[in-house]
C-alpha cells in the first residue's frame, strides 16, 4: 500500500479526533433523547417501544409547571439586572483607569471559580441573618451574581471590538456624550448585550446547585423541581423534560447565531 | 506642503492665542501646546498658525505627534499646557462636540449601523434640525456625488 502524504494523514487524524470529541459531547444528549421516547416506566436504554407519553406526563405535572413559571420569573429578573449591572461594569473597566481596577475585575469574575454551592450557601446564610423570607429576592440576587461574569465578558468583548474613532467622529459632528452613547455606542453593542442576556438567561434557567439552597417549596425553579422528582420517582418524564430543555436551548442559540452572529460576539473572527 | 511652514511658526511664536481674537484671517492657532502621555512628551511647546483658506500639511515619521496634534485641535484630547484657538475663539477647554469643526478620519469612521443617508445626516440630527430639512440637505449633498 502506498504511503499517504503526511498532510493527508494529518488531515485524517484531525477529522477522526474532532468526530470523537463531538460524539463524546453529544452522546449523553442522544441517550437521554432515546430514553425519553421509551414507553416503559423505567429509565432504560435502549428503549423497546416508543411513545410520547412521558412528554405528556411531564407537561401535566404540577411541580414542573410551577417550576417552569418560577424559573421564568427568576431568569427574567436575574438576567435583566445582570445585563444592566454587567454592561455598566464592562464600560467602566474598558474606559477608565482607577485604583483596584484589577481587583474589581477579579471579584466580578470570581463566580466562575467559586463553586455554586458556596455561593448558594452564602446567600442562604445571609438571607437567614437578614431575616429575609426565602422569596424570589434571594434567588434573583444569587443568580445575578452567578451570571454576571458572562454578561460582563460578552459586553466587554463587544466594547473591545468597537472602533473608538466612531465615538470621536460622532463627538466632532456635535454629539454630546449622552447622545454618543445612545446613537453610536449602544446600537453597536446590541449583539454583545443580547448575547450576554441570552447566556445569562440560559445559565440562570438551568442553574441547580445554588438554587437548591435558596429556593423553597413555593419558589423552586425547574431544575430543583426535577431533582425533587427524581428523588422519589425514576420514570422517563425526567428524560422528556431534558429533551425539551435541549430543544429550547438549542433553538435559542441557533436563533442568536443567525440574527446576531455568535462568532462575531465571541470574538472568534475579525479580532481588532 | 502648501504653506510656508517657517512663516507660520515664526508668526505664531510671538503671538499668544488670546491675542488672535478678532483677527479674521487666522483659522487655527496653537500656542505653546504641550501634551504628555506618561513620561513621553508627544508635543513639546508647539506653536502653529493656520490662516483662513490655507492648506496645512503635517509631515513626519509615525510617533512624532501628528495625530496627537490633530486630536488636540479636534478636542478629543486636552493639552497639559498651552492654548488652542479656532476662529479667534479660545477653545482649549471646549469639548469636541461644541467646537463646530469637522474631522476626517483615516479609516473614514463611518457608522456601520446606519445607512448612507443617516451617516450623512448625523451632524444635522445632532443639531436637532427638522426631519424634512435634514432629508432635503442630505439629498442635496448626495446629489453632488
Amino acid at each position: 500500500m502506498p504511503r499517504l502524504p503526511l498532510q493527508w494523514r494529518l488531515r485524517l487524524l484531525g477529522g477522526v479526533t474532532v468526530s470523537a470529541i463531538l460524539g463524546f459531547l453529544l452522546l449523553p444528549a442522544l441517550v437521554v433523547t432515546l430514553a425519553a421516547f421509551n414507553s416503559r416506566a423505567i429509565l432504560s436504554f435502549p428503549p423497546e417501544s416508543w411513545s410520547w407519553r412521558w412528554f405528556v406526563k411531564a407537561l401535566a405535572y404540577n411541580d414542573f409547571q410551577a417550576g417552569f413559571r418560577n424559573g421564568l420569573i427568576v431568569t427574567g429578573w436575574a438576567s435583566s439586572i445582570a445585563l444592566v449591572v454587567g454592561a455598566a461594569f464592562a464600560l467602566a473597566l474598558d474606559r477608565y483607569e482607577f485604583p483596584f481596577k484589577r481587583a474589581l475585575e477579579a471579584v466580578l469574575l470570581s463566580p466562575l471559580v467559586v463553586p455554586h454551592f458556596t455561593v448558594g450557601l452564602g446567600f442562604l446564610i445571609l438571607a437567614a441573618q437578614l431575616g429575609m423570607a426565602r422569596g424570589y429576592g434571594v434567588i434573583v440576587a444569587c443568580h445575578v451574581v452567578l451570571v454576571l461574569p458572562f454578561v460582563l465578558r460578552s459586553v466587554y468583548i463587544s466594547l473591545r471590538n468597537l472602533d473608538p474613532r466612531l465615538e470621536l467622529a460622532a463627538a466632532s459632528l456635535g454629539a454630546p456624550p449622552h447622545r454618543v452613547l445612545t446613537t453610536v455606542t449602544l446600537p453597536l453593542l446590541v449583539p454583545g448585550l443580547v448575547s450576554g442576556w441570552l447566556f445569562a438567561a440560559i445559565l440562570s434557567f438551568n442553574e441547580f446547585t445554588a438554587s437548591l439552597f435558596v429556593t423553597a417549596q413555593r419558589t423552586q425553579t425547574l431544575p430543583v423541581a426535577l431533582y425533587n422528582y427524581v428523588r422519589e420517582y425514576a420514570d422517563p418524564s425526567m428524560a422528556a423534560i431534558s429533551v425539551m430543555y435541549i430543544v429550547v436551548t438549542a433553538t435559542l442559540l441557533i436563533l442568536a447565531n443567525v440574527f446576531l452572529g455568535l462568532a462575531k460576539v465571541l470574538n472568534v473572527e475579525h479580532p481588532r | 506642503m502648501s504653506i510656508p511652514a517657517e512663516d507660520a511658526l515664526s508668526a505664531a511664536a510671538p503671538t499668544p492665542a488670546t491675542r488672535a481674537n478678532g483677527e479674521e484671517s487666522i483659522a487655527v492657532e496653537l500656542d505653546g501646546v504641550t501634551k504628555r502621555f506618561g513620561k513621553i512628551a508627544a508635543l513639546d511647546d508647539v506653536s502653529l498658525l493656520v490662516r483662513r483658506g490655507e492648506l496645512m500639511t503635517l509631515l513626519g515619521p509615525s510617533g512624532c505627534g501628528k495625530t496627537t496634534l490633530l486630536n488636540l485641535v479636534g478636542g478629543f484630547l486636552m493639552p497639559d499646557s498651552g492654548e488652542i484657538a479656532i476662529d479667534g475663539q479660545r477653545v482649549t477647554n471646549v469639548p469636541a462636540y461644541r467646537r463646530e469643526i469637522g474631522i476626517m478620519f483615516q479609516n473614514y469612521a463611518l457608522f456601520p449601523h446606519m445607512n448612507v443617508a443617516a451617516n450623512v445626516g448625523y451632524g444635522l440630527r445632532m443639531r436637532r434640525l427638522a426631519k424634512a430639512e435634514i432629508g432635503r440637505r442630505v439629498a442635496d449633498a448626495l446629489a453632488g456625488l
